[in-house]
């Protein structure tokens, strides 16, 4: 349920701050850069499957329907759209509006952005520009073992890391 | 560091003393200039996914040179470097929250799918019990994203860190109904204004009986008076009779599970 009616709920009020409330989430990874919108499959939004499991397979499960559902009232869509034809209207949506869609309906008021993960230097943007689609500037969560890494590394960039800790997500 | 390292490579002696003594301070000041940094608000370890909370705080300098000593192998032999070794690990630990107390920022250790080691007197836990009340505040994450159906790393988080740290704060978790709740109400960043947390006052979830945390996990002391394991303490009568005990999964326990919202949002204030 994104929003639900609140005259159709038991307990508006409660209804009403969950829905409205703004949120702060205090555990963010940045949003990919335009260039590698598709560097991963849309399925990883709902299984943590990999390969054919996750892009033929994880389609057909309760969660990618309930994802289906949900997705489609996000971006405006039939009740009866298909996960294919979802995937569609969401690549043909320029980067901007899709992001700010997803942010303006989350409605968070600030981000504590863990910029840590490897790769994010050439994949995904910078912190401050998540600044545009919340409430309140993005803060930072830094990453000890990154720090560590420069350290040993002794130079400030990221390039070429010597030490990694980086374990792959789940 | 590298400056260091290169003269030795190519030959069978290393001065490691040196080289962590280097990178000790190396790290700490970097550490330093991002606690200043205005726009960063908490730091980050994912250490637990090697070693859960197992986080000794009496790091060995025999360790620690052992460690110096593995990576100027790898580094020696041309491969890509890996913080991987306990010792560094835990001392990059310390350090880092040692800095986030001077600074009053959170440290925050991703609790990952790792079991919790039995935890010792040297282990991390025992020494933030020892922390003053008004030092940096821990923030266990736990996130639902990451780890949706594995609760069980969330219910072990909980009791390892709220009751021996004030300032303990647990996000995206299902707090046991022993944690008392006055401990989850503070603000982890430094923001004015209250956060919204998705912790819930739902007691332990379902623990997965198949795995050896849960196996050694029951059998442990949970009553606060007698001592009772959790197996035990239905017959000990000294748990309050509305607060819901830990389930088991199991076939018939499963079926009577309710449902829950990892995404329920309550205010602390």
């Amino acid at each position: 349920m994104l929003d639900g009616e609140p005259s159709s709920v038991k307990y508006p009020d409660l209804h009403r701050m969950v829905f409205n409330l703004p949120a702060i989430d205090n555990h963010a990874h940045p949003i990919l850069k335009e260039a590698h919108r598709d560097a991963f499959a849309f399925e990883g939004l709902v299984s943590e499957a990999q390969g054919v499991a996750l892009t033929e397979d994880s389609v057909r499960t309760v969660a990618n329907m309930r994802a289906t559902k949900e997705l489609s009232k996000l971006f405006g869509l039939d009740v009866n759209t298909t996960w294919e034809e979802l995937k569609e209207h969401r690549n043909g949506l320029p980067y901007s509006e899709l992001t700010g869609i997803c942010f303006e309906h989350a409605k968070l008021q600030t981000l504590l952005l863990d910029d840590g993960l490897s790769g994010v230097e050439e994949s995904a943007e910078n912190y401050r520009t998540h600044d545009h689609f919340t409430t309140s500037p993005t803060k930072r969560i830094a990453r000890i073992e990154v720090v560590a890494e420069v350290s040993i590394r002794g130079s400030p960039s990221r390039d070429e890391s010597l030490i990694s800790l980086e374990i792959p997500r789940r | 560091m590298e400056k260091i390292l290169t003269p030795h490579l190519g030959t069978d002696t290393l001065d490691v003393a040196p080289i962590l003594s280097k990178f000790h301070d190396s790290l700490y000041y970097a550490l330093e200039a991002e606690a200043r940094n205005p726009d960063v608000v908490a730091f980050k370890s994912v250490v637990c996914y090697r070693t859960g909370l197992d986080i000794s705080t009496f790091i060995s300098q025999a360790s620690l040179k052992f460690s110096i000593l593995e990576i100027f192998k790898t580094y020696q032999s041309g491969e890509k470097v890996r913080l991987c070794y306990k010792a560094l690990n835990d001392m990059v630990v310390q350090v880092a929250l040692e800095v986030a107390a001077s600074h009053d920022i959170p440290g925050k250790p991703h609790i990952s799918d790792n079991y919790l080691a039995d935890l010792d007197n040297s282990s991390i836990s025992h020494w933030l019990g020892r922390q003053r009340s008004d030092a940096a505040p821990i923030l266990a994450i736990a996130d639902a994203s990451d780890h949706q159906g594995l609760p069980k790393h969330q219910v072990c988080a909980a009791p390892c860190i709220l009751p021996l740290y004030p300032g303990g704060w647990i996000s995206g978790c299902h707090i046991p109904e022993r944690v008392p709740r006055p401990r989850l109400g503070m603000s982890p960043d430094r923001a004015s204004r209250p956060i919204a947390s998705d912790c819930t006052t739902e007691p332990c979830l379902p623990l997965d009986r198949s795995s050896p945390w849960s196996r050694n996990e029951v059998k442990k002391p949970f009553c606060d008076k007698c001592s009772s394991s959790v197996q035990q303490i239905r017959s000990c009568g000294h748990v309050r009779p509305h607060v819901p005990l830990p389930r088991f999964s199991s076939p018939l326990a499963a079926r009577n599970t309710p449902k829950l919202n990892q995404h329920t949002s309550f205010p602390f204030y």
